[in-house]
């Protein structure tokens, strides 16, 4: 916990823990939030991680936390830190275990009312469409050459095999590909870990959700975004499994006597780090961006999988069964981006862990067809509970090194969760409110009870009242599949 | 002497307690198996591993990450150990059985937290899992 004298309020929906409040921070620390979030995030070890991180040599100012933040390892859940590449340093803990964790949004034309009678079997078949849950093995069996191109091409590999249309790659942040990706810095253990794995949503809180788009807030951007009101849409949240968590644990544990060779010191063993311009970090950055096209990927197979399905359910009932690609972001990732910085613009390797990014209009990395409306920010809430599609704001490349906040934000742990709550009771409550869910687990469901997370209409006020971005459309669940 | 599940907003976290750091490293093992809800069948195997790490902690993590891919590439999980451990580096034999089934996947093993302390007559540390 954080001395509640150190946390200054600079607006409405801004605060700041100074460079001061530490002898080692370099500096502040600005957190996205409401009063009471910032009061909930100082009950554990949130902000303090934060302020480990403002510790860490060559990150720029501010590091900045989303009010979704809780307590992580290292990094908090929900921080951006941004590198400078002449003195900075990139720590593989601080982008995180599930390396490209991050959400895919497909949009539909399918009305809630004309689907309604359809809504179990669709469950049902998306259940079975999309493995799911531990040491579940997706349908692609990949050689190594293929596998290897997956890595290294990322959603360029499934365009080339017909996989992936234009729209699916082009509405991809980076187009589903981190350039400079290379097996040679990945280890056997990793390529063993996600040889099975690739077309899985795993377990945990990742998910595949059929909502509809319950309210509308910007008619212009959701019709950019291709949203209907009272349509079908499909969240797809997931990441680069067991391959990703090999891949930072091997550097995790690679870069503990790398510190010691480079001078640097850290508040926390998680933190370890490599200074951005060492081959050790060259090395790391590598094999980090062939997890992040591994989930790219990943994703890509799943929406597959639920096309076929929607084409199954729907052909012939509906007009258009059709899902369309809005964007895909990732929400655990390490970007070379530049931002404009005391006049100047530079280079950084921003960290985003559990933060999306959120570029505004005009940025040139968006797809055409965004540009005059900014990027398309996807932000799950928890399970029962709304999500929210965002438009990037041209104000969070001045706040928050162009990004935004991931999720609700847990505040209960998962056994108090499995405490308070027994999985069929959930399931059958949700239920009563028209939610079908599909558990590999019951226990596992109780852990996702929407009480263990924090409002997440409270965070969306914190991060569009701070205007990082505005509001789009509101999602409501109809069916969730687990693992 | 054991393990104890400490309460966390995210991820898991487990304080482990034991007389020697051989001990400390088995129950480590156990207290992962726990939080994976893993259902443990009869011992059918046997295994040797050596592993050496910068210090203790190094190869705490090491070791518990081994034993993840092992159950999640060949369903197995150590049911008992016969370890040595010195100066960072560790090696023995480990038995072990198959997993009948596991509930909740580890993502991985963090460092967060993790201190070993010898105080009197007992190691003990905590380790935080990524969930």
């Amino acid at each position: 916990m954080i001395d509640t004298k150190m946390i200054h309020q600079v607006s409405d929906f801004e605060w700041e823990i100074p460079a001061g409040a530490l002898l080692e921070m370099n500096v502040p620390v600005r957190m996205i939030a409401t009063g009471k979030i910032v009061q909930q995030a100082n009950t554990d070890a949130s902000l303090r991680q934060a302020v480990n991180v403002a510790c860490l040599p060559g990150v720029e100012s501010p590091v900045v936390i989303m009010p979704d933040v809780h307590q992580g390892y290292g990094f908090p859940i929900g921080a951006v830190a941004a590198m400078r590449l002449q003195d900075g340093v990139v720590s593989p803990g601080g982008i995180g275990y599930d390396i490209n964790c991050g959400v895919r949004l497909l949009s539909s034309q399918i009305q809630l009312e004309e689907a309604r009678d359809r809504l179990e079997a669709l469950a049902q078949a998306l259940d079975q469409a999309s493995p799911s849950g531990v040491g579940s093995t997706g349908r692609f069996k990949l050689n190594a050459s293929d596998f290897e191109q997956v890595c290294v091409k990322g959603i360029a590999w499934a365009h080339k095999r017909g996989l992936a249309g234009d729209a699916d790659m082009r509405r991809t942040e980076g187009n589903g590909c981190l350039a400079g990706a290379s097996m040679g810095a990945v280890s056997r253990k990793a390529i063993e870990r996600g040889s099975h794995q690739l077309g899985t949503l795993g377990s945990g809180n990742h998910f595949l959700e059929v909502d509809y788009v319950e309210q509308i807030f910007s008619e212009a951007a959701a019709r950019s975004f291709g949203l209907y009101l009272n349509c079908l849409v499909v969240q797809i949240h997931c990441g680069s499994r067991g391959f990703g968590h090999q891949v930072c644990t091997d550097y995790v544990l690679a870069f503990q006597p790398v510190i010691h060779r480079y001078g640097i010191h850290v508040m926390d063993r998680e933190l370890v780090c490599a200074p951005l311009n060492s081959p050790e970090a060259e090395q790391y950055l590598s094999a980090m961006r062939a997890a992040a096209n591994f989930a790219f990927v990943n994703r890509q197979l799943l929406a597959n999988g639920c096309r076929d399905t929607f084409e199954q359910i729907f052909a012939g009932r509906v007009h258009d069964w059709h899902l369309h690609q809005v964007f895909d972001v990732a929400h655990n990732i390490g970007k070379m981006e530049t931002h404009l910085v005391h006049g100047k613009q530079q280079q950084f390797c921003v960290h985003r862990k559990g933060a999306t990014r959120a570029f505004g209009p005009h940025h040139p990395e968006l797809p055409p067809e965004y540009r005059d409306v900014g990027q398309p920010v996807l932000i799950p809430g928890s399970m029962g509970t709304a999500s929210w599609v965002l438009a990037g704001n041209e104000k969070s490349m001045a706040v928050s090194f162009g990004s935004a906040c991931h999720g609700a934000g847990r505040v209960k742990s998962r056994s108090q969760a499995k405490r308070e709550v027994r999985g069929e009771t959930l399931i059958r409550d949700l239920a009563r409110r028209g939610i079908i869910i599909k558990a590999g687990s019951l226990s596992g469901a109780a852990e996702e009870d929407p009480a263990a997370y924090k409002d997440v209409d409270e965070v969306i006020e914190a991060v569009c009242g701070a205007g990082i971005a505005r509001k789009v459309a509101r999602l409501r669940p109809l069916i969730v599949i687990k693992g | 002497m054991g393990f104890e599940e400490i309460d966390r907003s995210s991820d898991s976290a487990v304080l482990v307690k034991a007389r020697t750091l051989e001990e400390l490293f088995f129950q480590a093992g156990l207290a992962m198996y726990a939080i994976m809800d893993a259902q443990i069948l009869a011992e059918t195997c046997q295994g040797e591993l050596k592993l050496a790490a910068p210090d203790v902690e190094s190869l705490l993590v090491s070791f518990l990450s081994e034993l993840l891919i092992v159950a999640e590439l060949e369903n197995l999980a150590m049911c008992s150990s016969r370890l040595e451990i010195s100066q960072a580096s560790l090696h023995g034999t480990l038995s072990f059985a198959p997993l009948s089934s596991w509930r909740e996947n580890i993502k991985a093993v963090t460092f967060s937290e993790m201190q070993i302390r010898y105080s009197g007559d007992e190691y003990e540390t905590v380790i935080v899992f990524d969930l």
